[in-house]
């Protein structure tokens, strides 16, 4: 019953917001209505993984099977941008949800021609690479193995930017702040980022450079070169001194024992003076039946080294064993669960591979990703096989599969493989 | 016999020249037929046909600045959101949920026989290189038979044979070529119509002659004369696109 109150509360706030926002802009602006509307569904059948850091699916219990269906609408006129999402999620455990989401909701003002001031929510876009974004210092993060967001769930930053073009060259100036309000007001952490982009002799430069209250300030670049008509070259380094990533202490101590009442995490290289750079380097080619192979190498220094990630993995298997014998430890659970929840799976470990290939055809397309582990030799592969049946009416199937020794990082993983059949209806 | 052949050498080289200088001017006049402002845009409805049983439509808008800079905006319901662009030599694809514009060339298909080139660039004279090779009767019009070839990386096809009127040098038809010699496409320029006083490409069709039975036909639809701002064309600009 809440759940349906929540339902129906979401889309009479999305119904009355929608026709808000087309009625006043209908007043003031003369400029067209730009929408997009689709409506997404997708069912899927997770294979788990037995691993011994989720025992027989009993510590930490996954979804083995759902259902996935959203309607999303953009919505552009004149001034105004936004793009919402209303979704449901089903499952066979009781993870289900209903929910609306306002992805973005932002006012763009343009003057002089060259200029905007943009205001609110906004997904931005910084870097070039595909994959993996060190550049996307304010965007969401992305997720390497779904590069392309089919579900759309990425949102914006709340931004104040200011950006100015002139031919091939750019600048922004952007102040980003997450503060909410939730029952009470939660105070965001002030950022603020800039960006310089030019065009020169066909090489694209990106300069840009972020400042986070209580993190390290970075200073970043990023560059794509086309080589011909069919190679391209790009490249992401980001750098900051020190770093705020919280590790665990086990990561410096093997025989470090938590306790009830302190922190098992700290800043380890908090005021080093290390650089610790993340670098990105990809190169693609396209063929001339459209054909497209994509190849980038990222680099975290951040990540863990092979040891610390077997050290966090030999504690983490102990909390295990402290859960499953006689007495349980009551708070090894917690430990564990915090264990795994900090480790920053985008950012865990050091070196990756990544390639991708996609075969566009008329009626389907198929996409092919790997996702490696340089060190460890794990990795996941996404198959993915689309078919238009009519011009907005596509359908899919899609496979991930997770391989690697049971130490190994994609090994470690809850899942095995995972199927999803998927279809997307768009006006 | 040096001589001789000095002799011949001064005396072809002329027309050579000659050729390859009437032939890019009657090519340049071409190109207006297609491209007559400096900065325009126009809707373009491309059709694809298979054994004559139309098989899907799309819709995009075109916009043109210069010579060397288009935008095309994707205006299908499940393309809504893209945008294909080319500023001279390069040519990206954006597609809103990808996190940067994706490289991709000009002879790759964009949808049935139409390849992001033959939509992107609405002139021949900034990538091709023309020489007269004579006339030539198409149907009952009496034709200039072009030989284009090409000059830039950005060029879709390496070699075109082209047919302009040779009374208003109005393209009648051509022949395009892959750069293993064949032939790839035969295109008939079908369609005109009088827009302030300009005669302009109405509609053309596109012939797949690798693939039996398939066309694809193209219109363009509404050209607009429009001062288009440069930051269209700024690759970073895509991201802000809506």
């Amino acid at each position: 019953m809440v759940k349906t109150v929540h339902w129906f509360g979401g889309l009479s706030f999305m119904a009355v917001w929608l026709a808000s926002v087309v009625s006043l802009q209908g007043n003031a602006f003369g400029e067209r209505l730009n929408y997009r509307f689709s409506l997404f569904t997708e069912s899927y059948h997770n294979w788990l993984n037995d691993t011994p850091l989720n025992k027989d699916n009993e510590l930490l219990p996954q979804i083995r099977y759902g259902s996935y269906s959203s309607a999303d609408l953009f919505l552009n006129h004149g001034r105004f941008t936004t793009a919402i999402k209303a979704l449901a999620h089903y499952t066979d455990r009781d993870a289900s949800a209903y929910r609306a989401i306002i992805r973005e909701l932002y006012f763009d003002h343009e003057f002089g021609g060259s200029f905007h001031i943009t205001i609110g929510k906004k997904i931005l876009k910084w870097g070039t690479g595909y994959a993996f974004n060190p550049c996307g210092v304010i965007e969401p993060s992305r997720q390497a193995s779904d590069p392309s967001d089919r579900r759309e769930q990425y949102q914006g930053r709340q931004i104040l930017a200011f950006d100015a073009f002139s031919g091939n060259r750019s600048f922004t100036l952007l102040y980003a702040n997450e503060s909410r309000y939730r029952d009470t007001f939660h105070r965001g952490k002030h950022e603020l980022a800039s960006r310089i982009y030019a065009l020169v002799r066909g090489v694209d430069l990106s300069l840009i450079s972020h400042w986070k209250e209580e993190e390290k300030f970075k200073l970043a670049v990023s560059t794509a070169y086309t080589y011909g008509t069919h190679i391209e070259l790009h490249s992401e380094l980001i750098g900051q001194m020190g770093s705020t990533k919280q590790y665990h202490l086990v990561l410096n101590d093997p025989n470090f024992q938590p306790t009830p009442h302190s922190s098992s995490y700290i800043a380890r290289y908090q005021h080093s003076n290390k650089i610790f750079p993340r670098l990105l380097v990809g190169v693609q080619y396209t063929f001339d039946n459209g054909i497209s192979l994509m190849i980038e190498y990222f680099y975290n220094r951040e990540g863990l080294t092979h040891q610390e990630w077997q050290r966090w993995r030999k504690f983490v298997l102990t909390q295990v064993d402290a859960m499953t014998t006689a007495p349980p430890d009551p708070l090894s659970f917690k430990h564990f669960y915090d264990a795994l929840m900090t480790l920053d799976r985008s950012g865990s470990m050091r070196h990756y591979g990544f390639c991708r290939g996609y075969w566009p055809q008329q009626r389907f397309g198929l996409e092919l990703l790997l996702l490696n582990n340089l060190v460890d030799g794990s990795g996941v592969g996404v198959m993915t096989f689309n078919y238009v049946m009519r011009t907005n009416f596509t359908g899919w199937i899609r496979g991930e599969f997770y391989a690697g020794r049971r130490a190994s990082e994609f090994g470690s993983l809850f899942f095995r493989s995972a199927m999803f059949l998927g279809a997307k209806y768009s006006f | 016999m040096r001589n001789v052949m000095w002799l011949v050498w001064i005396m072809v080289m002329p027309g050579l020249v000659l050729a390859q200088e009437s032939g890019d001017s009657i090519l340049r006049a071409a190109d207006l037929y297609r491209n007559s402002w400096e900065s325009f845009i126009v809707q373009t409805l491309i059709k694809n046909f298979k054994n004559d049983q139309l098989e899907d439509s799309s819709k995009f808008e075109v916009m043109i600045k210069g010579n060397g800079k288009s935008l095309v905006r994707f205006l299908n319901s499940d393309q809504k959101g893209q945008y294909l662009l080319m500023v001279d030599d390069l040519m990206w694809l954006y597609m809103p949920n990808t996190r940067r514009p994706i490289r991709v060339t000009p002879l790759q298909r964009l949808t049935g026989n139409a390849s992001n080139g033959d939509i992107a660039r609405t002139n021949f004279s900034r990538d091709y290189q023309a020489r007269l090779l004579g006339e030539e009767l198409v149907g009952d019009l009496i034709c200039f038979k072009l030989e284009l070839t090409a000059k830039t990386s950005s060029a879709t096809y390496p070699r075109v044979e082209y047919w302009v009127t040779k009374a208003e040098s109005r393209p009648v038809k051509a022949e395009l070529y892959l750069a293993s010699g064949k032939l790839c496409k035969s295109v008939s320029y079908d369609e005109y119509e009088t827009l302030n006083g300009k005669r302009l490409l109405r509609k053309m069709t596109l012939i797949d002659r690798l693939r039996k039975n398939s066309y694809t036909m193209m219109e363009y639809l509404n050209y607009e004369p429009k001062q288009l701002p440069d930051k269209y064309f700024n690759k970073d600009y895509l991201t802000q696109l809506k």
